[in-house]
């Protein structure tokens, strides 16, 4: 993995800057070279927040996101402001229909991940959306190996919360797996037709 | 607490994904760093934020002041006492501090100030960055003084340049400014924190005031003198005030650099103000740090300082991938500026471009460098920017521009 980029965009309090940071604590427990930034403003409830995780192999030398990897949207607002930075032809969005309903893209691989939705039904606990998504985001990127984001969550929840955070992490990794396989079947199909 | 158990918490050591702020927090107290007056400001207040909580744990003291003309002022107080101490600030609190450290600077006290900027003039945006107290830095006060500034780029930098930016500010008894900004002080990266014993090799004490190797005519010789020329400088340690050996005052009315005494004669005065200012500029080239990038053969040649030039670095590689010849020298200290390296640089190249997150305060001094060997004036090119980070895009565009 030479750069990968990644930009996470929602509203304040939907832990847009703690996905970013689960991120590039997980690219850290690897040994990566990471850089994360974020929105500086009020942004505690409600207003508009981004941030972003930059993870390499190699020294990082500029340290922002150029040219996205991955375009993680949990806003109608977020969709609006973001969408147009992701231009890598390889480039994908994730999304959470939770928050996010009427997204779409045509030519831009396209992850749908209902982490709020899942964190209510299977968790009843909103709060556990954030590893949901965490866990769907390396399953999907690759950026990390499963083992590395355990041990993220390990250090990063508090002790009495870790087993159901794992559990959560991985509701993320199959739900994001089925997504895959079902999405990699579409695309055959598609060329095939 | 022993010495060892002291220098043992005070080095965070390992692996650590840390915000700019608290790497450089990290890295005063790891220079040994005590005491800490400051007052809350974006972008800097985790700065204060995580030194109330660590100062305690290896016997130093914070204390949060009202504002930071007070804050500037205990720092100056702890100093004179002896502490390696610090404030940290962004720009407005900066400008509020500038009478006292005219003061400091001509008292050639050993204290370091860190300027996380963001934008101005007046209140400007707290949450973004600039470099627009570059110039503020030196010409912020009234009187002329020259200082140290150091401008590190990322996370492990503002660790390991506060260790060298305290050791500095002791070496050459001047104040020390650690140069971050709102966007670098908030971004996380991984900072690599060695074990204390690696650390301890690294730092420079404050030297301790022996009388007898510190007098003239019976009187403590408590400032720098110079030879005639202003070559050759003899720095004397820091005494602490109201020690044994040491019980004055200091004044801050222009003093004589060799009696201590307030002065109204011209000639003396001048002398302070030359010693005081040559002291740190004649010896530009011993204090500077640059780095050089790609420069042997390079055409033009990217002079800058602080976050662009990670921008610059990322632009020197893509444009030497298409074959151009383009290099990067970095200026790590920022003042005093670097003219041996500047002026090297420009003797071999055809231009120069400058990118700052200002409107060209650095360039202003490079363009007093630029010229070949034969006097042929060579361009300096600006790309300024304020509240702006350059992309690397930005200054390649300028490269590609410039050689058409």
């Amino acid at each position: 993995m030479v750069r990968t980029e990644l930009k996470f965009a929602g509203y304040g309090g939907q832990g847009v800057i703690t996905l970013a940071l689960l991120t590039a604590k997980a690219a850290l427990e690897e040994g990566k070279e990471v850089s994360q930034s974020q929105a500086y403003t009020a942004v505690a409830r409600g207003g508009s927040v981004w941030a972003e995780t930059v993870i390499s192999d190699k020294e990082i030398d500029y340290p922002r996101a150029m040219d996205p990897d991955y375009m993680i949207l949990l806003s109608i607002d977020a969709a609006k402001n973001h969408k147009k930075e992701l231009k890598k032809k390889t480039g994908a969005f994730i999304t959470d229909p939770s928050s996010l309903k009427k997204f779409k893209s045509k030519k831009k691989t396209h992850y749908q991940i209902p982490a709020a939705q899942i964190a209510i039904e299977q968790f009843k606990m909103p709060v556990v959306a954030n590893v949901i998504l965490f866990g769907a985001i390396v399953e999907i990127t690759s950026i990390v190996s499963k083992e590395s984001a355990r041990r993220t969550i390990e250090n990063t929840v508090p002790p009495k919360t870790l087993e159901m955070n794992l559990k959560a992490l991985d509701e993320g990794f199959r739900y994001a797996e089925q997504l895959k396989l079902e999405i990699s079947k579409e695309h055959a199909v598609n060329i095939t037709a | 607490m022993n010495k060892d158990e002291i220098l043992k918490r005070s080095v965070y050591t390992g692996t650590h994904l840390l915000e700019g702020n608290v790497a450089m927090a990290e890295g005063c107290i790891a220079a040994g760093c005590r005491f800490f007056a400051g007052y809350p400001i974006t972008p800097q207040s985790e700065v204060p934020e995580h030194m109330a909580k660590r100062l305690p744990e290896v016997g130093g003291v914070f204390m949060q002041m009202e504002d930071e003309i007070a804050s500037i002022s205990a720092v100056v107080g702890a100093t004179l006492t002896g502490k390696k101490a610090m404030s940290s600030t962004s720009g407005p609190g900066f400008a509020l501090m500038q009478e006292t450290l005219s003061w400091a600077n001509l008292i050639e006290m050993p204290l370091v100030v860190a300027n996380v900027q963001r934008v101005g003039p007046g209140s400007g945006v707290v949450s973004l960055p600039t470099h627009g107290d570059i110039t503020q830095i030196k010409r912020g006060g009234n009187g002329e003084y020259e200082v140290i500034a150091i401008a590190p780029n990322s996370c492990q930098e503002l660790f390991d340049l506060s260790i060298v930016a305290f050791n500095l500010a002791e070496i050459w008894r001047v104040p020390t400014f650690i140069l971050s900004d709102a966007w670098l002080g908030h971004m996380r990266e991984k900072v690599v924190i060695p074990e204390p014993e690696e650390i301890k090799k690294r730092i420079v004490p404050r030297p301790e005031y022996i009388p007898a190797e510190n007098e003239t005519e019976g009187r403590p010789q408590i400032y720098t003198t110079a030879n005639k020329d202003f070559t050759e400088f003899n720095i004397p340690a820091f005494p602490p005030l109201g020690s044994k050996h040491f019980p004055y005052w200091w004044i801050s009315l222009t003093h004589s650099q060799i009696s201590g005494m307030i002065t109204e004669t011209p000639s003396v005065a001048d002398n302070t103000n030359m010693t005081i200012n040559y002291k740190i500029s004649k010896n530009e080239a011993k204090i500077s740090i640059v780095k050089r990038y790609q420069l042997d053969d390079a055409e033009i040649a990217i002079i800058t300082y602080g976050t662009p030039s990670r921008s610059a670095l990322e632009a020197v590689n893509e444009c030497r991938k298409e074959g151009i010849k383009v290099g990067l020298l970095r200026l790590v200290t920022v003042w005093p500026i670097a003219e041996t390296a500047i002026r090297e640089v420009a003797e071999k190249v055809k231009q120069i471009i400058v990118p700052e997150m200002n409107l060209g305060q650095i360039a202003e001094q490079i363009e007093r460098f630029a010229f070949h060997t034969d006097g042929q004036r060579i361009p300096v090119h600006r790309v300024s920017h304020t509240a702006i980070l350059h992309t690397p895009k930005e200054i390649i565009d300028k490269i590609k521009e410039i050689i058409q």
